[in-house]
């Protein structure tokens, strides 16, 4: 696996996150030719725990989920598509392990930066800085989105917000991660969605955040 | 209103808490000339709904509690406790008004500090930077255990695994509002607590 991606893909992740501290050519060279480009199948398992490894992810294009096992049954956590980033941020920011499994459900590319290259840019660069923090803002907001909905809303309220949210990617979604993901059996999730048909679509609600992931 | 100097070796701990070890001293005194100080009492509340949140608070002592008002009933979304952050994500993000509440189950004293100053300190200072992103990537931690929490099934099991994250909260806080945290009836939290403390 090669290292380094072309500085035009690189500058079309960076525009994604509007940073305020431009971006200097040095920087952006140095930054793309830290990335890999990574190609996954559906159901390869992008990073798994007991693994020191660890790195920050871009989806270029896709759709993964990560997960933990509670007694042999997985517990969907979130999933990400093509715009957003994630990483387990036990391992990347506090060296700990972690149960968290990261897995493609549909054929995946993503732009990987490895921590010893992630800690090294960002000491040195505050371009990278302000990346880093921009990524983990972007996903502490789709995180306390997600813990709100699992929280305080009914069953059925909960998948009504998700087909609001993400209509064309639920479909890409398979039921039995919905489900999990929602905190919900299986059964219920059939029980809604049948509800939901006889009754007909609403209108469709805006998205409050752009490019989330959730 | 600055009532109480702040408490430098305080800020010193709660970065050495999130495992970093360097920050000048310069770096410290513009970090507490930024704060500015409140002290709360019990049961008052720092915030209302459709507030947009400029700031982010540090508990300095005392104890807060973050939740909602959905459908007419109170659901605790958490604690925040001695070195523990707390803010409007929504706000941070993106300027929107919230509706997150905060109130203090302690007479509190908690640091403020604007969502400029922080920025710009991350700028200036990389131990400040290091800080910052320390101190999100817990909360994210803290959201995996909720997270955790509420995938569970059976309310011992939310009461024992929120007990051992957060063993400082459970005695301090009133049962109705953790019962609203855990996803639980105070009636089933009482259950457990009894079943528990046998």
């Amino acid at each position: 696996m090669q290292k380094g991606i072309q500085t035009e893909l690189m500058q079309n992740v960076l525009e994604t996150f509007h940073l305020t501290i431009p971006v200097t050519q040095e920087v952006l060279t140095e930054l793309a030719s830290n990335f890999t480009i990574e190609t996954f199948r559906s159901g390869d398992i992008i990073e798994k725990p007991n693994t020191k490894k660890s790195r920050w992810y871009f989806i270029e294009k896709g759709l993964v989920r990560t997960y933990f096992y509670r007694e042999d049954a997985q517990v969907t956590v979130m999933f990400f598509s093509e715009g957003s980033c994630l990483s387990v941020f036990e391992k990347y920011y506090y060296n700990e392990p972690s149960k968290f499994y990261i897995e493609a459900i549909e054929p995946t590319q993503i732009y990987a930066l490895d921590k010893k290259d992630g800690d090294r840019l960002r000491s040195k660069y505050l371009s990278v800085a302000e990346l880093h923090r921009k990524m983990l803002t972007q996903y502490l907001m789709s995180a306390q989105e997600h813990l709100d909905l699992l929280k305080y809303e009914s069953a059925e309220a909960r998948y009504e917000k998700l087909m609001e949210r993400i209509p064309d990617i639920l479909l890409r979604i398979p039921s039995i991660y919905v489900a999990s993901y929602l905190g919900l059996t299986p059964e219920t999730v059939s029980r809604v969605r049948s509800r939901l048909a006889k009754r007909g679509p609403k209108e469709p609600g805006s998205n409050s955040i752009e490019k989330t992931n959730w | 209103m600055k009532q109480q100097k702040v408490d430098l070796d305080f800020l010193k701990a709660c970065f050495k808490a999130k495992g970093v070890n360097e920050g000048s001293k310069e770096m410290f005194e513009e970090f507490a000339s930024k704060i500015e100080v409140f002290s709360i009492k019990k049961y008052s509340v720092l915030s209302k709904e459709g507030d947009v949140w400029g700031y982010i608070g540090l508990v300095k002592s005392g104890i807060l509690r973050t939740y909602y008002i959905k459908n007419g009933k109170d659901v605790t979304e958490g604690f925040v406790p001695e070195g523990r952050e707390f803010t409007s994500l929504a706000s941070l993000y993106s300027q929107k008004e919230s509706c997150l509440l905060v109130a203090a189950e302690e007479d509190t004293i908690y640091y403020r500090m604007s969502y400029e100053d922080i920025e710009k300190l991350c700028i200036k200072y990389p131990a400040f930077d290091l800080f910052f992103q320390q101190s999100m990537a817990y909360k994210i931690k803290m959201f995996n255990i909720y997270f955790e929490i509420l995938h569970l099934d059976s309310a011992d099991e939310r009461f024992n695994l929120f007990s051992r994250e957060f063993p400082n909260v459970v005695s301090r806080v009133p049962s109705i509002h953790l019962a609203t945290c855990l996803g639980i009836t105070p009636e089933t939290l009482s259950r457990v607590k009894s079943r528990r403390y046998k």
